[in-house]
């Protein structure tokens, strides 16, 4: 399929403007909702939220610095209930990734949505982007222009390369744009390039070569990820570093709830086999005189560990959510590199690419 | 009373081969079908086999749970060994194979957390291989000697 490339003028109110070219598709019939980034009454906080109606998407901020909550969950319920009918959704990369996840594990299926994502420039901390906003309500478009802002996303978004698009079926070209005057949209499916028509875009009037932004982010984001994951290494393998860092581990599973992969609605963690009973605590308690009472959250770490790491997606919000300020995301992320580079295996890349523990080897060996 | 506390100082004090050693914990998690019997076969045949290993039957390496490795390890284990079926033998058609993708992803994760990759063995053993499964944990349980104490507990201090 070849890709098209065009352009949205934006006239200084990108989130504004692609919000109208969106509302087209409703219009136009051409898709029945679409769920996007939006505000809602009571909170400025950018949540995933249903538009039906073109005048509502006023309201719509699609290139949002913020995410209250992964997409991700939101749009594979979406998937798992429409049949028959097209929704667009608008996601980040790394929700992108996760959606594709919970399709691989049946969760959802991907035939009825319609993927809308955008070379991600990350996003900021919940408290974060709205201390910034109340002093700045233009945020969500200045901060797509102006790199110092974007310096103050996220820790994970910080140090993640993966921040182009992959299985999207349109993309939101922002890196090397003049973005201001005009955004790029390229449809990557014949149901993208579809979709596109609708929107009355322009064809490119001046060439623009993206390539040196992209490369100038990839090494600059490439980096704090290698450094990132090498400290983050040694602490997962040094007992004292790991139990500093997740000392303070209340056992709320928040990082559990916030995980778009983590889709079991009873974790297995929640069980009564993995209360640790007084006895065992008393036993531990012999050697030292003492032992926590809350005991076993090392299990659970490692538990959601052997069940996530394989196809942990990055998106961060498992440290966005703890209460205890606990870098969880740096410890799967590592984890996740580690075991996914072992097992051959990029999670939400590609929707037929097999989960690995499905794909079993017939011939001997150990 | 007397003499029999007499008693225990004396073998207290007289240190054996055995008590000079360093004994590791090690869970054994066999397959009923293959190394378990492997097991009994080399016990009815009076083969030797380092008697550190902590036998645990189990219908198939299928039915493994990753979390009885890695509780075992945050219980105390110095090493888990793991015997099932070759493949083609399995009694399930093809828990043996879905054991060795699991225990291969595992690996790597207790690999980032500091477990030497010799600490979790995962072999063939056919139900007539009983010299085969006596040189197998021999050879593990001496690795797992040199190797010394996992420390791998600590972990568990939360
Ligand atoms: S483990 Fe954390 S970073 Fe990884 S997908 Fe889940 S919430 Fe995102
Ligand atoms: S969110 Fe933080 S405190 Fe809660 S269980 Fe996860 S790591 Fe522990
Ligand atoms: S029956 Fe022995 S490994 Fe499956």
């Amino acid at each position: 399929m070849d890709k098209s490339f065009a352009f949205l003028k934006t006239n200084n109110q990108p989130n504004r403007i692609l919000s109208r070219a969106l509302g087209k598709l409703l219009d136009k019939g051409l898709v029945s909702a679409v769920m996007a980034p939006g505000i809602t009454n009571g909170s400025d906080l950018p949540m995933p939220v249903l538009f039906t109606r073109d005048e509502a998407m006023e309201s719509c901020i699609p290139l949002a610095p913020a995410a209250g909550v992964s997409a991700a969950v939101q749009a594979a319920r979406i998937g798992r209930k429409v049949k028959d009918k097209r929704v667009a959704v608008v996601l980040k990369p790394c929700e992108v990734r996760g959606v594709i996840e919970l399709a691989k594990l049946n969760q959802t299926s991907l035939e009825s949505l319609a993927i809308i994502s955008m070379e991600c420039p990350g996003r900021m901390e919940n408290d974060a982007y709205l201390a910034k906003l109340s002093a700045s309500p233009d945020l969500p478009d200045l901060y797509l222009n102006d790199s110092s802002l974007q310096d103050q996303a996220s820790s994970t978004c910080l140090s993640c390369d993966a921040f182009e698009p992959q299985g999207a079926d349109i993309t939101i070209h922002l890196f090397g744009l003049p973005v201001m005057e005009h955004i790029g949209i390229s449809g990557m499916t014949a149901i993208g390039n579809e979709l596109i028509e609708a929107m009355d875009l322009e064809k490119p009037g001046a060439a623009y070569d993206q390539r040196e932004a992209m490369a100038r982010l990839r090494e600059k984001r490439g980096r704090a990820k290698e450094e990132l994951f090498q400290k983050t290494g040694e602490i997962l393998k040094n007992p004292d570093q790991y139990l500093e860092v997740l000392g303070n581990c209340l056992g709320c599973f928040n990082c559990r709830t916030a995980c778009p992969l983590c889709y079991c609605r009873e974790c297995v963690c929640a069980r009564e086999s993995f209360d640790r009973d007084l006895d065992d605590v008393s036993n531990r308690a012999k050697k030292t005189g003492q032992a926590r009472m809350p005991a076993g959250l090392s299990m659970f770490h490692m538990t959601r560990m052997v069940h996530m790491s394989h196809a942990c997606v990055g998106c961060g919000q498992c440290s966005s959510y703890c209460p205890s300020k606990i870098p969880v995301a740096d410890l799967f992320r590592t984890m996740g590199q580690q075991v996914q580079n072992t097992l051959d295996y990029s999670p939400g890349r590609d929707p037929e690419e097999p989960i690995p523990y499905l794909r079993f080897k017939t011939e001997a060996g150990s | 009373m007397e003499q029999t506390t007499q008693q225990t100082d004396l073998v207290k004090t007289e240190q054996t081969d055995f008590d000079k050693e360093f004994h590791p914990n090690i869970v054994a998690l066999v397959c009923n079908w293959c190394t378990y019997t492997a097991a009994d076969l080399a016990g009815v045949t009076r083969l030797k086999y380092p008697a550190e290993i902590r036998m645990i039957r189990l219908m198939c390496t299928g039915m493994i749970d990753p979390r009885f490795i890695v509780e075992s390890f945050l219980r105390g284990a110095d090493g888990v060994f793991i015997g099932g079926c070759h493949p083609g033998d399995c009694h399930y058609i093809n828990g043996n194979l879905k054991a060795r993708l699991r225990i291969g992803g595992l690996k790597a994760l207790l690999q980032g957390m500091g477990i030497e990759p010799q600490r979790l063995a995962l072999h063939w053993i056919g139900a007539s291989e009983g010299t085969e499964f006596q040189k197998q944990v021999k050879d593990f349980v001496e690795g797992i000697r040199e190797l010394g104490p996992s420390g791998f507990g600590v972990y568990d201090s939360i």
